[in-house]
């Protein structure tokens, strides 16, 4: 049977959403055709006439996940929603409501506000958090079709900083946990999937390799690998002593 | 004049948007417009004049997220 993320009544294949921040066509591409990405997120702002439209880059049966970035109350997210909504033609919104400018922390209670209302209006609403069990029910109270906890802050590919917090969400909450930074190397992407992770959303841990094909295949590897290893089960620990490998019988002396 | 993304463009008033924004040069289908707090939808734009004192944002996609 085909292993399909579900968001909001829509499916996809891939488990690797691209953040499209740091964007150039060689990252597109290898996000599309290496890392084998369904969903791109986007920001909207003012238009510039000498820039070049990032839709250009975008193939057309990826999906475009609108952000609210920017956004530092939920009256501003909400409006940004709108705006994001006339443009995408689309219901999904990824909600950021972030006042914060040092840590970029995510205002949770602001969030759920913003969630009500936008779920109400017939949004897929996927809200950034801090991941907070409490925050998560009420976001599902409030109709959000998936919660996208932080790893760590938004562009330090410092990994699975929150990584208990997000495995209680993984335990406790129905909707899709898609983690949505700070994941830095495909390890952490193939752990975070190993936890039972839905998703990975990242960018600047491919915008800031080397090497941008190689480094996307190596996070479709890291994904499908924690996804698998997921869904396979993985064996016991032994915490004390060791439990040998080999027969201990018919030892030749 | 008209405040357009929050400069006062004074070619702006009399004109329609959808003239306006052939002008400027802002693609169409890449653009969602807000006139004065409301989202113009796209079929209004040739029936809407742009008004001494109005605020206009244009507003686009552009690269963002992690």
């Amino acid at each position: 049977m085909q292993d399909l993320l579900t968001i909001g009544g829509h499916t996809f294949t891939s488990r690797f959403i691209l953040g499209s921040g740091k964007y150039s066509y060689n990252l597109i591409d290898s996000a599309v055709n290496h890392a084998k990405a369904q969903i791109i997120t986007m920001a909207l702002r003012r238009t510039e006439s000498s820039a070049e439209n990032i839709l250009n880059f975008i193939p057309e049966d990826v999906t475009i996940l609108p952000n609210t970035s920017g956004s530092t109350t939920a009256e501003e997210a909400v409006r940004t929603a709108h705006l994001a909504r006339e443009l995408s033609g689309s219901d999904f919104i990824k909600l950021e409501v972030v006042p914060d400018k040092k840590y970029l922390m995510p205002d949770n209670d602001e969030t759920v506000k913003a969630t009500e209302t936008l779920a109400k209006e017939g949004f897929i609403v996927m809200p950034y958090v801090l991941p907070d069990l409490n925050i998560a029910r009420r976001l599902v109270d409030a109709g959000a079709a998936t919660v996208m906890p932080l790893a760590a802050p938004i562009g330090t590919n410092k990994g699975l900083a929150t990584k208990d917090l997000i495995q209680i969400l993984i335990d406790e909450i129905d909707v899709p946990i898609i983690i949505d930074a700070g994941i830095g190397r495909p390890s952490e992407a193939a752990a975070a999937m190993e936890m039972g992770a839905d998703a990975i959303m990242a960018n600047t841990s491919m915008a800031t390799a080397k090497n941008i094909p190689l480094m996307a295949e190596a996070f479709r590897l890291g994904v499908e690998a924690g996804r698998k290893a997921y869904l396979a089960g993985p064996g016991r620990i032994i915490e004390r002593g060791a439990v040998a490998s080999s027969p201990l019988t018919g030892l030749s002396k | 004049m008209v405040i357009v993304n929050g400069e006062p463009v004074a070619e702006a008033v009399g004109l329609n948007i959808q003239t306006f924004l052939e002008q400027r040069q802002t693609p169409v289908d890449h653009v969602v417009v807000e006139l004065n707090g409301h989202i113009i939808h796209r079929p209004e734009f040739e029936n809407t004049t742009l008004s001494p004192n109005d605020k206009l944002e244009l507003i686009t996609f552009v690269g963002g997220g992690r």
